[in-house]
């Protein structure tokens, strides 16, 4: 067994529980805000990461219960992975960074691949991802691929956003960032006011 | 019903908790693992689990409950150790699905 899991070298890692969206279906609402409980855990140290690291070949910051971008140190760790040749991955929709924070992050490792959480056109998506700024996260992206980064935008399709795709996908084909389309698995129930209504949709859900 | 588990294919990466503790994939960082109510997963949150106490993740992973996990998910039979969440996830196949679309 233990040759088994040794074999595995990959780790998707929380590296904070801090997060200043509360998007609708995320655990941190549903398992603990909305029952009265603060989101527990701590914005991992140098000292834990460097403990961690030598162990995996890929790294992938996406946040089970926050957003990468909650702990300051993010941009050490990602001097730390371009250094040890890690390959790496963050996934991020949170946007109380200022700018200039995520040009610092995207020179600490060009390396890295970004992926970008925009739930439907820039100006909606904080309908489902609340507090947050799509419009500067749109920005945020276009210039993560301009500066040569490997850029995706995922889109999460919501009864909000279901007619803008197309127009979406034009956006990102724009900007040249790679557009991916959730089908997600976290909807309640078929009366959840977030969930799609087209048929062609519908049928590829949970 | 038999579970299919991910955890098990070695491209699925391993979780962490900002709790400090490493899991078997990101799905089970639930506030039942931690509240004992997850079966055999939430064994892997123990405190001499936790990354402060000890080396390496080797040493983590060497341990009765990481091996005691790995025989719970690839038994034939759903038991009592079976965590809720691997059978929502790789036995009812609850997950979300993406599609690149001009990759």
């Amino acid at each position: 067994m233990a040759e088994f899991f040794n074999l595995k070298r990959g780790l998707n890692i929380d590296i904070s529980f801090r997060c200043p969206l509360e998007c609708y279906a995320c655990d941190r609402q549903r398992g603990y805000r909305n029952k009265g409980f603060s989101v527990p855990g701590q914005d991992m140290t140098i000292e834990q990461f460097e403990k961690i690291i030598h162990c995996f070949h890929k790294i992938s910051f996406a946040g089970n219960l926050s957003d990468p971008t909650g702990n300051k140190k993010l941009i050490d760790f990602l001097k730390i992975c371009y250094e040890h040749k890690k390959s790496t991955h963050i996934m991020t929709a949170a946007t109380h960074r200022p700018f200039d924070w995520y040009i610092k992050a995207f020179e600490a490792n060009p390396k890295a691949r970004w992926t970008f959480g925009i739930d439907g056109l820039p100006e909606e998506s904080c309908l489902y991802r609340i507090n947050q700024d799509g419009e500067k996260l749109f920005n945020i992206m276009k210039t993560c691929r301009k500066m040569g980064l490997q850029t995706k935008w995922q889109y999460i399709i919501f009864k909000y956003n279901e007619d803008h795709i197309e127009q979406a996908k034009q956006l990102a084909k724009d900007i040249d960032v790679v557009f991916e389309l959730v089908y997600s698995g976290r909807f309640s129930s078929v009366t959840d006011p977030y969930r799609p209504t087209k048929n062609e949709i519908t049928t590829r859900l949970y | 019903m038999k579970l299919r588990p991910d955890c098990t294919k070695l491209d699925k990466k391993f979780g962490w908790s900002a709790q400090g503790y490493l899991l078997p994939c990101c799905w089970c960082d639930l506030k039942s693992t931690f509240d004992n109510k997850q079966g055999a997963l939430s064994e892997l949150v123990k405190e001499h689990l936790h990354i402060d106490k000890v080396q390496s993740i080797d040493e983590v992973l060497d341990t009765p409950e990481w091996k005691n996990f790995y025989k719970v998910i690839t038994n034939d039979k759903i038991t009592n150790e079976t965590p809720e969440v691997c059978i929502r996830h790789c036995g009812q196949g609850m997950r979300s699905i993406r599609v690149k679309e001009n990759d």
